[in-house]
């Protein structure tokens, strides 16, 4: 005879989800219907809930719920504004910081240096990269190694810097946060929010 | 079962595949499809299967909708405008390649 499983049962389904970190509401209930067939299945057969459940977690394994997890999160996580258009008025300021901080050399005005380095930085920390994931066509754990990429790029620079004795490193360093910042924004606020927006909706 | 490597690549176009021919498929259903119209002999992990519908779904090739089975969420995928173009276009691809495939292996197969 076939028996569905109950409203308790599906709770602890549920809070097995949560206890290995399935937390967006969508996934979670996406997974705790998959994991449920699969449940039902082998209560068909015979088996009690938690003998079922257990070989559902067997063949669904824990790596795998995970993984769905957080290459959805990864997926929607991507702000949708940082397209083709977003990289184009990014390389025009970029190029325009630049070059107004050559111009302002070659005019002897003060501060050049500052204006040359954070178009410098601009282009090499936050434009190129961008470029390069834009053209990535897969998307999953974009997060990752974006962040990645960003902050060993951002990191071996500083040391060469310092090796180097450059004199701007007080300029580097305050480049450097503040290309953090706006890595940490767009790669952890923006779809932190969004994430918040969807599990109140 | 074939091997991952050879399976990597066509997973979204079976997707896409089955979205085309039935207006809308949930999870586990789309890996029974599989299984049964291949004689078990393409077996979708759900590690592939979600990451593929996840990422289509982001792309705007899916849609989602959510459907109550009792009190129970049920997720539903079905393409959107957009998706049944690029589902045509995936299709048409695969067909062409295996086609190609077969000029230069001699499989001696059909394809439709």
């Amino acid at each position: 005879m076939k028996r569905e499983v109950l409203d308790s049962e599906y709770e602890q389904i549920i809070v097995y989800l949560r206890s290995i970190g399935v937390n967006k509401q969508k996934v979670q209930a996406e997974m705790a219907d998959h994991l449920l067939i699969v449940t039902e299945l082998y209560m068909d057969k015979g088996a009690d809930f938690y003998t079922a459940f257990q070989q559902a977690k067997k063949e669904i394994k824990k790596k795998d719920l995970v993984e769905i997890s957080q290459n959805a999160s990864s997926f929607k996580g991507y702000p949708k504004f940082l397209g083709k258009r977003f990289l184009i008025i990014l390389s025009a300021i970029s190029l325009l910081i630049f070059m107004t901080g050559l111009i302002m050399k070659y005019q002897h005005i003060p501060h050049h240096r500052i204006v040359i380095v954070v178009g410098r930085r601009l282009t090499s920390v936050v434009f190129l990269p961008l470029l390069l994931l834009h053209n990535f066509t897969e998307r999953a754990n974009r997060l990752k190694i974006v962040l990645n990429f960003i902050f060993q790029f951002v990191f071996f620079q500083t040391i060469a810097d310092y090796l180097l004795h450059w004199k701007l490193n007080p300029y580097f360093s305050f480049t450097t946060l503040g290309i953090g910042l706006i890595w940490l924004v767009l790669y952890q606020l923006v779809p932190w929010l969004h994430s918040q927006k969807s599990s109140i909706n | 079962m074939y091997s991952k490597e050879l399976l990597k690549g066509t997973i979204e176009v079976l997707i896409l595949k089955l979205l085309t021919d039935h207006t809308r498929m949930y999870g586990y259903e789309i890996t029974q499809k599989v299984k049964e119209l291949t004689s078990e002999k393409i077996l979708i992990s759900e590690g592939a299967l979600y990451s593929s519908l996840h990422k289509l779904e982001a792309t705007g090739v899916l849609d989602t909708e959510s459907v109550m089975m009792g009190k129970r969420p049920r997720v539903y995928y079905s393409l959107t405008k957009n998706g049944v173009t690029i589902a045509a276009e995936k299709i048409a691809e695969l067909s062409s390649f295996v086609k190609s495939l077969n000029d230069v292996m001699d499989f001696k197969i059909t394809i439709a």
